[in-house]
């Protein structure tokens, strides 16, 4: 963990919210399970699912463990000037499950003894961890998400309440995958949130990475693909671009397999407008995040779409 | 409200610059350099963890950094250095943000020491607008050493509420000195680690 420490600039290791928030990732990181990519982000931002449950559980984390609902951030000369955010607020700006504003305001509805709305739930930290902590929620084939939390949050505690939580941020897809979520942010090519491919099945077409929301670890800036692998061997992944794709040169087209949470393969050539991989895959399901590769230099300006083949 | 793609806005600073280089008496020159810490970013923030590497790893599944709540406001600056003491170096420095809606307040904080026209120490803009945002400014010190401008970030989205992200610009003013209690190595038990040449 690093913390800003500058005197008269960015003091946090005053900010006891601050600390509490980065040490939620090392929670997720060495006792649960976090896929999250990383990045700047903030509360109104549509972002990847998994940089908004690692974001929204952690500010959340920070509301919990201080019984503070404001999140504090202090700054300035003699930390004088400061910033916070009310956790416990439902009205979150762009909510849905790309939504860490959602996310902590579901996380910490359903931990504090206060009820607002649609939280009728007073749970407090116990279950959260337990489902964090357990070896379902670690091993989930979808990843860190959401949708990954609710699905076996639910098994552990079916009469919690949090559907009513869930419907206040527009979030209705169902599973670990969010099956049949219907809010897309504004941006069509995120639902649904994994399109599925079929190993020797016909090529997966329109897959989009979109800069609609922003770049690098923004909602839409990455497509998720699942499969199963049914017979282990050698299987051979293509991804290619669009030959209608209007950008003005190939994108620079990279991907990822990962196999519950662990990457098993990836392909990250700068090859234009093609990416290739073979990899031996065990039978289990899978995961694919295909994006296109852009420098912080150099960000991407236009979307990208591309087709998947997989075969053994 | 709709947040946008990373988006820089014009402001109206660029104007204050003319009169302002007149009155300057410092020279140009500067060496950017920032805080000692892994995944320093080149562009002048304060590095960090908490702060995003503005460096992508390919090789990485996880190519940046956790990064701390905070404005969606990004800042870049073209300052490369070489600055001398009673010297002056213009720099610009410009902001992106990803909001369709609110307003953003930039404040500038110099550290003593460090010298900036124009004065002026804050600047409003309105998020709806499309123009690109640019602060002209003059640095400069008569005395060596580093100085930080601190940069203050404010925005207050359509929904009304505010987040901050705190930016620093580096500033070494004559030649880098060695910071010698970081330099200088430590055994667990406090006496000076004795470092030899290593001889083959």
């Amino acid at each position: 963990m690093y913390i800003l420490g500058a005197a008269d600039s960015d003091t946090d290791e005053y900010d006891r919210h601050v600390v509490i928030h980065e040490w939620g990732h090392y929670f997720e990181d060495k006792l649960s399970r976090s896929d999250s990519i990383g990045g700047d982000h903030s509360g109104s931002d549509r972002l990847d699912l998994r940089v908004a449950f690692g974001e929204g559980w952690g500010n959340a984390l920070s509301a919990m463990i201080t019984d503070d609902r404001y999140y504090r951030d202090s700054y300035g000369s003699a930390q004088s000037n400061g910033f916070a955010v009310d956790i416990e607020k439902n009205q979150a700006v762009n909510r849905g499950w790309f939504n860490e504003s959602s996310v902590q305001s579901i996380l910490y509805d359903l931990y504090n003894a206060d009820s607002d709305g649609a939280d009728q739930s007073t749970l407090g930290l116990g279950p959260i961890y337990r489902t964090l902590v357990s070896a379902t929620y670690r091993n989930t084939p979808w990843l860190t998400s959401i949708f990954s939390f609710v699905e076996e949050f639910k098994t552990q505690q079916p009469n919690s309440g949090i559907e009513a939580l869930l419907a206040a941020q527009g979030i209705d897809g169902v599973g670990g995958d969010g099956a049949g979520e219907t809010h897309n942010g504004g941006i069509a090519s995120v639902l649904p949130v994994y399109r599925r491919a079929t190993v020797n099945g016909a090529s997966l077409s329109g897959l989009c990475a979109v800069i609609e929301a922003g770049s690098r670890n923004k909602l839409g800036n990455r497509v998720f693909v699942s499969f199963k692998v049914l017979s282990a061997g050698a299987h051979n992944f293509v991804v290619t671009q669009s030959p209608d794709e209007t950008a003005a040169t190939s994108a620079d087209i990279d991907f990822y397999i990962y196999r519950r949470g662990v990457v098993v393969a990836h392909a990250l050539s700068a090859a234009a407008g093609e990416e290739r991989a073979t990899e031996n895959l065990a039978v289990d399901d899978y995961v694919m995040a295909i994006y296109a590769f852009e420098k912080d230099d150099n960000p991407l300006t236009a979307n990208t779409c591309f087709d998947l083949q997989i075969s053994r | 409200m709709c947040v946008e793609g990373w988006r820089a806005i014009r402001g109206g600073s660029r104007r204050l610059l003319p009169p302002l280089f007149m009155l300057l008496v410092m020279a140009c020159g500067g060496a950017l350099k920032s805080v000692d810490a892994p995944g320093a970013p080149p562009d002048g923030q304060l590095p960090s963890a908490l702060i995003a590497a503005d460096v992508q790893s390919r090789g990485a599944d996880k190519p940046w950094p956790y990064a701390k709540s905070g404005a969606a406001v990004r800042f870049f600056h073209d300052y490369r250095g070489g600055a001398q003491p009673g010297e002056t170096t213009l720099v610009t420095l410009s902001f992106a943000e990803r909001y369709a809606a609110g307003e953003l307040i930039i404040r500038l904080e110099p550290m003593a020491g460090l010298q900036m026209s124009p004065g002026q120490r804050q600047y409003a803009y309105d998020l709806s607008a499309e123009d690109l945002m640019e602060i002209g400014l003059a640095l400069g010190a008569p005395v060596a050493g580093k100085y930080y401008l601190n940069i203050f970030a404010s925005v207050t989205d359509a929904a009304g509420s505010m987040q901050s992200r705190v930016f620093a610009l580096g500033f070494q003013v004559g030649e880098a000195v060695e910071d010698r209690a970081r330099s200088s190595q430590k055994s667990t038990d406090g006496d000076a680690v004795i470092v030899l040449p290593i001889i083959e």
